[in-house]
């Protein structure tokens, strides 16, 4: 099952894809309505609401950068050739790998108006709940994440490129060297992405409702990242097909689809197995998360909302054949999930820090638009220069056909 | 009883059926019996017929089986109707369990009584026609025709690279 | 690497079918049927005496026979993964190994299902559980987590059958076409008229992608289920909301090690080497690693929140669980569940059929360690330390759990010698797939 893909001298001289000035000019103007937006709400009488955008959509933002990272190098390490040009796609969210850091470091100076924890008697949970190891271990290890990120993306890019010149004698002993280095650095990033994700969860949203816990929390959060990734994938490759020069079969958009309902099912199941577990115990210090959200409105109806088009929604859609085969309808579930993804972000944030909110914030969304607008302007200059198949590929292909 | 017109061919390699097939649909020969050692679901483009509705049914079995789940269990609470921590006898998410596992279980039933029906499958012999080198390494096909169509269909086929081709003319009554 | 004919499929599967058994299966079907009447015998004795002869008394009122239960329903995920979830992904090297891995799922659960019956002492008053209409009005309580479990695990035995079954349907006229006298009745009447025509393939093809994306969610629910006949307590160690993944992601790993503990002999024994190769239990150690790696992280985060949740029961069952009188079990779990498959990351190990046999063992003991130290520690150690005591299996108990694998092996070699082990239909398909495209 391959998808066609221009030939090598065709790839070399293609790149770097030329980016539209608009492209550039949408990503300018998006950042400056974002930073006007919480420029303007950042310097009001009570900051608060700023810090708590910035929250929220720090953590969707990131993680739609890391999930689609960690599916690029899922993809490598699986060594399915069918996944290539998404692998490329993936690795463009390197750029905003390194934002995420810088945003990190923004969000230290208005912690006291997100983390309750900040001032408050944790007892012997101060060790561990503290400004300083918090920010250290967490910003640590999103700068860990960019870095061994970019070793990934450039070990892989050097090879594409450079070995597209080369014979085919002396490309075999360096490809298999860059072989095993993509693999160490790949294993690595997987593993760091879990334990990254899972502290992010634990600090960042679960620490929101003080005494409050879940182990399967980190899990969860690092699995939304992951779907909201590969929804990002989607929409990515099905907008910019023609851009990429790629060619994808009906085959393949099942196989893209058939995984983001994988995981629409994985996030049904995880947040299932959480609702289940604190329903039936009733225990207080469990049910002080779920009851802003099923007792208190506009909670209640939001998130009922969020269940079915975050989660149950999307899986109905999916389990149609014909839904996956054909691009359109793929991407408009896909962008389904992602706008979804990034509400249901706000709502594990929202109801914890304000559970008698009225309304919805405008803010959020505005600032929202600024991360966007980040997203577009580090992606676009990566995704000019990625090829979207290398020599790599064909090799693991020729070692697939030989098993035959 | 008359019988009808066909060619019968056998196929020792998938380029020569797949390049047969082509042939076939390029000259809108539709009425035919395929038969192949797997499944080939990558020539579902060639084959005559695609649909199945062993999807819809099981869909409907799986419907079922779901309504049955909570019907059976909201029932019986609401049967014994007993008040447990001032909450509403019958509780929706631990029935999500039960539900889902009668849709699986509906579900999975129907799909397999299904196929059985509609591929017209039973507990008896193969009819006498058969031929059992297709379930080892030949492919086959039977095309249905007029009788005299039966000799350009036949060297179609064997243009094609038939390793053996059979005419049967339709008999009287 | 040679190419294999397609009648080769046919030849090479279907001799063990049709092969005299050597003296060597008879004496292991004669041994493993003595390890049954054994646990049968054992079984009669604890209903004669009472449960007593069981080791499990106040406070670990749940022992060896809901481990064995747990452990056995964990061995079957890994065949509904590779014939089902992998059936979905397209992955090619599932066809020369779902089969065997269909009917362990099988043989499993039908041990598992024993369990229940066994550990209830008075087993005749079991169809209580049975959600039927009864003049009395009496239905089980559907909130109750055991009554989840009776309908997972009913479910998954029936949706197993199925699927293993469906799946064999061209396999059986095979064997049919290949078979003389009763054998080929019975063939026969299995394969339902099979002729290989395309309408039957259309059918076929559809109800098996049916079924396949509805066993895939089930093999996730039904070990879930099982999780929650612990996680919806309230002991420290039980009352967790990771259970669920946990478990499913620990049968998987328990799963995956029995396939490998498996085919390496039978590949042997029935000459199967050409088309169970290496590279497929390659792929199958290659899974390990992912799940030893979810195991690891669910050993690392529970004592971290059990600590984080400041519950001071929580704390003291944590630390009582890795310094107390079980500690060798946990420690051992952690060593065998997540340090030795990691060696499975070493190309070296994962194409060696010692080592992989040696880490899969280690794994599937692990793995029942796993069990035990969850089960009996927390009902060993709980809130009040009045009610605190430890438990040690009978002979009875180790003598049901010998007896189980016996049973499991038993019926496992019965079917090794009666049905094709692998898939030949599915074989053929992987090996034709690329000249199918290159002809279109």
């Amino acid at each position: 099952m391959s998808i066609e893909q221009p030939r090598n001298d065709e790839l070399t001289q293609a790149l770097p894809r030329r980016v539209p000035a608009w492209v550039y000019g949408l990503g300018i103007a998006s950042v400056a309505v974002g930073g006007a937006s919480f420029g303007a709400a950042v310097s009001a009488p009570d900051p608060a609401p700023a810090w708590r955008a910035l929250l929220v959509n720090f953590l969707f933002w990131s993680s739609v950068a890391q999930g689609a990272f960690t599916w690029a190098v899922t993809f490598r390490l699986s060594r399915t050739t069918w996944s290539a040009p998404f692998e490329r796609i993936g690795q463009s969210a390197l750029g905003f790998l390194g934002v995420s850091v810088l945003v990190f470091i923004a969000l230290f100076f208005g912690r006291q108006f997100y983390l309750p924890w900040v001032h408050a008697d944790l007892g012997d949970r101060s060790k561990w709940l503290n400004v300083p190891f918090v920010f250290l271990r967490d910003g640590i290890g999103l700068l860990a994440m960019f870095l061994l990120a970019a070793a990934f993306v450039r070990a892989r890019l050097n090879d594409d490129v450079r070995q597209m010149n080369d014979s085919d004698e002396a490309a075999d002993g360096r490809l298999r060297r860059r072989d095993r280095q993509l693999s160490l650095l790949g294993v690595s990033l997987a593993l760091l992405y879990a334990v990254v994700a899972t502290l992010i969860g634990f600090d960042l949203v679960m620490s929101l409702v003080p005494g409050w816990f879940s182990a399967l929390f980190g899990w969860y959060y690092l699995i939304g990242g992951l779907y909201a990734g590969m929804a990002a994938l989607v929409i990515t490759a099905i907008v910019l097909q023609r851009w990429l020069g790629l060619t994808i079969r009906r085959q393949q958009f099942q196989d893209l689809g058939n995984l983001l309902m994988a995981f629409a099912m994985v996030m049904t199941y995880f947040f299932f197995a959480q609702a289940l577990t604190i329903w039936y115990e009733n225990l207080p210090t469990e049910t002080v998360f779920a009851i802003p959200r099923i007792h208190l409105q506009p909670w209640r109806t939001l998130s009922w909302v969020a269940v079915w088009v975050c989660f149950l929604g999307p899986f109905c859609l999916l389990v149609v054949r014909e839904m996956k085969e054909n691009p359109r309808t793929l991407a408009a579930v896909a962008s389904l999930v992602f706008a979804a993804m990034w509400f249901e972000r706000y709502l594990l944030v929202a109801p914890s820090l304000a559970p008698k909110a009225s309304g919805f914030p405008i803010l959020v969304p505005l600032v929202g638009v600024g991360f966007f607008g980040m997203l577009i302007l580090t992606a676009a200059p990566l995704l000019a220069r990625l090829p979207m198949f290398g020599r790599l590929d064909a090799q693991v292909r020729r070692e697939r056909e030989a098993w035959q | 009883m008359s019988e009808r017109s066909r060619v019968e061919s056998v196929f020792g390699d998938v380029p020569s059926f797949v390049a047969a097939l082509k042939r076939l649909r390029e000259e809108g020969l539709r009425d035919l019996e395929i038969y192949s050692p797997v499944g080939l679901q990558g020539l579902r483009g060639l084959m005559p017929k695609t649909g199945s509705p062993v999807r819809f049914i099981t869909l409907a079995g799986a419907i079922v089986g779901a309504a049955l789940g909570f019907w059976m269990c909201i029932g019986s609470a609401l049967l014994y109707g007993l008040i447990v921590g001032g909450k509403w006898p019958a509780g929706y998410l631990p029935y999500c369990v039960i539900g889902f596992e009668l849709t699986v279980l509906f579900g999975g039933l129907t799909a397999l009584f299904a196929m059985v029906a509609a591929a017209r499958l039973g507990p008896r012999p193969p009819e006498a026609e058969y031929d059992p080198r297709f379930q080892v390494d030949k492919f086959g096909i039977t095309v249905f025709c007029q009788t005299e169509q039966l000799t350009p269909v036949d060297q179609l086929l064997r243009g094609a690279g038939a390793q053996e081709v059979h005419e049967h003319r339709a008999t009287e009554e | 690497m040679s190419e294999i004919a397609l009648r080769e499929f046919n030849r090479e599967i279907l001799r063990a079918l049709f092969s005299k058994p050597s003296r060597a299966y008879w004496g292991m079907v004669a041994l493993l049927s003595v390890g049954i009447a054994w646990g049968a015998f054992c079984w009669a004795y604890q209903i004669s005496r009472g449960m007593g002869v069981a080791g499990i008394a106040h406070p670990v009122g749940w022992g060896t026979y809901i481990v064995n239960f747990v452990f056995w329903i964990g061995i079957g995920h890994a065949g509904t993964l590779i014939s089902a979830i992998l059936y979905l992904f397209r992955v090619r090297w599932r066809s020369a190994v779902c089969r065997s891995a269909e009917a362990m799922t099988v043989f499993a659960v039908m041990t598992a299902g024993l369990f229940p019956l066994i550990h209830l002492g008075r087993v005749w008053v079991f169809w209580f559980i049975l959600p039927y209409p009864n003049q009395r009005h009496l239905w089980p309580n559907f909130k109750s987590p055991l009554v989840w479990d009776v309908v997972a695990v009913t479910t998954y035995l029936i949706i197993s059958i199925t699927f293993w079954y469906a799946g064999m349907i061209p396999d059986l006229a095979a064997a049919r076409d290949s078979a003389t006298g009763r054998r080929r009745k019975i063939y026969q009447l299995l394969a339902l008229g099979w002729t290989s025509e395309h309408g039957q393939w259309r059918h076929y093809l559809r109800a098996y992608m049916c079924l396949a994306a509805l066993a895939t969610p089930l093999v996730i629910s039904v070990h879930s289920v099982v999780s929650f006949d612990f996680a919806m307590s309230l002991l420290p160690g039980w009352h967790t909301t990771i259970f669920a993944p946990y478990f499913v992601a620990g049968a998987i790993h328990s799963g995956l090690a029995m396939v490998i503990v498996l085919l390496i002999p039978m590949r042997s024994l029935l000459n199967l080497k050409r088309i169970i190769q290496m590279r497929h239990l390659e792929q199958a150690a290659l899974l390990m690693v992912l799940t030893g790696a979810i195991l690891g992280y669910t050993y690392a985060v529970e004592p971290f929140i059990a600590w984080y949740s400041g519950d001071v029961f929580e704390r003291q069952f944590s630390a009582w669980r890795a310094f107390g009188p079980y500690a060798w079990a946990y420690w051992c779990t952690m060593l065998f569940n997540v340090v030795a498959p990691a060696f499975f990351a070493l190309k070296w190990a994962r194409t060696r059929l010692v080592p992989m046999f040696v880490i899969s063992v280690l794994v599937t003991v692990g793995m029942w360690l796993e069990r035990f130290v969850i089960i009996v520690d927390s009902l060993a150690h709980d809130f009040v330390p009045h009610n605190w005591g430890l438990y040690r299996p009978t002979w009875v108990e180790i003598s049901i759990t010998a007896a189980s694998l016996c049973w499991f092996l038993f019926w496992f070699f019965l079917y090794s010698k009666h049905l094709p082990v692998v898939s030949i239909a599915e074989s053929k398909e992987s090996r034709l797939e690329e000249t199918v495209e290159a002809a279109l």
